[in-house]
């Protein structure tokens, strides 16, 4: 502290006299903050509980998830949305919503993109294409479901549990070109629990339980609603302004340990 | 849950004030509530005995200026101050009260001219009253660029408010 006064020390002082009177709006975040989380609580995140919710449980959290969409209604202007979005998460370009339903048609269909080689699709993408160390090269490639996007596909096998009756092990999309945050929504219900988790150095989603849908806004604006995609557990998670997606029907560690240890295709 | 919510309740009164300065009204709720959401479910990473406080913070932090960045606003929101309330002394006369009033005003003017860069701290260290390190730690800054960034705030604010009656008698003999 200095001995003397500067001659406008007082202006410090003015200032906190200013900061006491700030003038907080009548509103309570904390209350809202704890009625967003508790819909997608299923498992508080230090327990990395991979259970599934009992029927019961899915019905209490339905109830839940009600309720949190009124609360949040009037905070979120979402007037027109055909789901009711009651919540949602963002890192990186990558937003999860959290709504009361999911159209029926997600996982029933297949729609990749156009299938192109291994090689064309290295050509195509406009970063360094990469795929897990611990597995082989993928069986399919497909491009431009979303524009620009590729999606790799490997067979099931005894490594990679089928998803569903797809005939698919795994599947990791790579979608560039998306740096706002909401750029790519993925759309969850009440039955699904989304967990942070983290791959390399970058904070990742953990998707599992109910039926998911990814929405991509993509470079141009137009918006991808992605309801053509397995219905598996699901990593998301984004490198420099590349989100990837990977399902499977592989646990959290496996799928993890695949996304954090990518090679790169030639 | 409830035990997250009262871990919270403790912290705020700062973090919707932090949130307050720097983004504006508008937001500055909305704000807290993401990093409030946002903090729950980072918890896994952070329990390993670091404060909570600095680590919430830096999240409504980050959080209000994105808002703020998203927004487009270039130039300072203007913050609003409640009036003067009697505080167990004998009440202002209306005539200093509205003398008082216009002086705050004139100063949460001068403090919406300054460069975002220099605002941010100044709100920081002195509307908020963190200290040097915390707000070095909340901004993601190095405390040497705190501190000066500080005094050039003030230095700032001193010429916009050149009178230092204009900004009230606090101090003053």
């Amino acid at each position: 502290m200095p001995a003397m006064p500067e001659p406008h020390d007082d202006l410090t002082l003015v200032l906190r006299d200013l900061g006491d009177r700030l003038d907080l709006p009548a509103a309570d975040p904390v209350a809202s903050a704890v009625d967003r989380i508790r819909p997608l609580d299923a498992f508080p995140p230090q327990k990395w509980s991979l259970q599934q919710p009992s029927r019961g449980g899915k019905r209490v959290l339905v109830a839940a998830a009600v309720a949190a969409a009124v609360a949040i209604s009037g905070v979120m202007a979402t007037a027109g949305s055909r789901d009711a979005v009651a919540d949602w998460l963002g890192i990186g370009s990558v937003r999860v919503t959290y709504t009361g339903e999911i159209p029926d048609d997600t996982g029933h269909a297949y729609d990749l993109g156009s299938p192109v080689s291994l090689a064309d699709a290295a050509d195509r993408a406009t970063w360094p294409l990469a795929a897990p160390s611990g597995i082989g090269d993928p069986d399919g490639a497909f491009v431009g479901r979303p524009a620009r996007s590729v999606t790799l596909v490997w067979a099931a096998s005894a490594e990679l549990p089928e998803v569903d009756d797809s005939g698919i092990g795994l599947l990791i999309g790579a979608i560039p070109g998306v740096t706002d945050a909401g750029a790519v929504t993925k759309q969850a219900t009440a039955g699904t629990t989304v967990e942070l988790v983290r791959v390399g150095d970058s904070p990742a989603y953990w998707i599992a339980g109910d039926p998911h849908r990814l929405v991509v806004t993509d470079p141009d604006g137009l918006i991808v609603t992605d309801a053509t995609r397995l219905a598996g557990n699901t990593l998301l998670w984004t490198d420099g302004d590349v989100t990837y997606r990977l399902e499977s029907s592989l646990d959290r560690e496996q799928a993890v340990d695949l996304a954090s240890d990518m090679r790169p295709l030639d | 849950m409830d035990a997250y919510a009262s871990l919270l309740r403790l912290h705020e009164d700062a973090a919707r004030r932090l949130a307050l300065v720097l983004c504006g009204a508008a937001d500055a709720d909305e704000a807290a509530q993401d990093a409030f959401v946002k903090a729950w479910y980072g918890l896994n990473r952070f329990w390993d005995g670091a404060p909570f406080r600095p680590w919430l913070l830096r999240i409504v932090a980050n959080e209000a200026r994105n808002r703020r960045r998203a927004s487009g606003r270039r130039s300072g929101h203007e913050l609003r101050f409640a009036a003067d309330r009697a505080s167990g002394g004998a009440a202002p006369s209306p005539e200093a009260a509205v003398l008082a009033t216009d002086r705050r005003r004139t100063l949460a003017g001068a403090l919406a001219e300054l460069p975002a860069r220099q605002r941010d701290i100044v709100a920081c260290r002195y509307l908020i009253g963190l200290d040097e390190a915390e707000t070095a730690d909340v901004l993601g800054l190095p405390r040497g660029t705190v501190k000066s960034r500080a005094a050039r705030g003030l230095a700032r604010l001193r010429a916009l408010v050149p009178e230092r009656q204009e900004i009230g008698g606090a101090g003053d003999a």
